[in-house]
């Protein structure tokens, strides 16, 4: 189980980051032994939400941050990615077309709160993937 | 066709954004090719922009008129296209030697 752990971490959008934060990501959920496919989808959608980030985070004044936090949420496994861009905006000029659909396939819910900057918010369900 | 006039393109490793510029150079139609063989079986991860670009050459390739077999060794890759809705939109292999076969049988 997840329980109360955390990883939470921030740094510049820069697509070189993607990776790291993604093998970040890859290291937090080996330690509690999910399946293999279940994380491998949540590194999936959680790389393409980073990406789209890192495409179009960006705020108006140039500031750029983007920050990942996961955790359990009442046995589910939550992951927001959260940055200054808005998404509404970057999804209509992406042309990459793939991405959130990708998403919403693998996430159990996907929220997107674009009320400042974007925060997106994928819940998983772990608890039915996980190895017993 | 003999191996030989089969233009191989081979990447490896994760295919993510930040080697979009270098997906996308390696992914490109010249001009004179008679097949191509794409070899994924030693790329560990991709992403959407592995997708985007291979959709853009798999085009250029039809509009061409030149062959193109994908050979793909990893489950998270293939369970990506599927997700994509892409899962019957290329000639998808395990193996080179399938591949071969098949872009040997659309050239005979």
């Amino acid at each position: 189980m997840i329980g109360k752990s955390e990883l939470r971490i921030s740094c510049a959008t820069d697509a070189s980051r993607v990776r790291s934060l993604r093998h970040a990501l890859e290291e937090f959920l080996r330690v509690f032994r999910l399946d293999d496919e279940f994380v491998e989808d949540v590194l999936l959608a959680s790389g393409e939400v980073l990406a789209n980030a890192v495409e179009h985070g960006a705020g108006a004044e140039g500031w750029s941050q983007v920050e990942l936090v996961a955790r359990g949420i009442d046995g589910m496994l939550a992951v927001d990615i959260s940055d200054s861009g808005r998404f509404i905006e970057r999804e209509r000029v992406s042309g990459r077309g793939f991405g959130l659909g990708i998403v919403r396939q693998i996430a159990r819910s996907v929220t997107i709160d674009a009320r400042e900057g974007t925060r997106v918010r994928m819940l998983f369900d772990s608890r039915l993937n996980q190895q017993t | 066709m003999s191996a030989q006039s089969i233009s191989v393109i081979k990447l490896s490793g994760e295919l993510e954004i930040g080697r979009r510029a270098e997906i996308r150079a390696a992914l490109h139609v010249g001009g004179g090719e008679k097949a191509f063989l794409i070899d994924f079986s030693e790329v560990t991860y991709a992403d959407s922009t592995a997708v985007a670009e291979l959709v853009r050459f798999h085009a250029e390739a039809a509009a061409a008129g030149v062959p193109v077999a994908v050979v793909i060794g990893n489950r998270q890759f293939a369970r990506l296209l599927q997700y994509a809705g892409l899962g019957d939109a290329f000639a998808i292999f395990d193996s080179r030697a399938a591949a071969l076969t098949f872009l040997s049988g659309k050239t005979a």
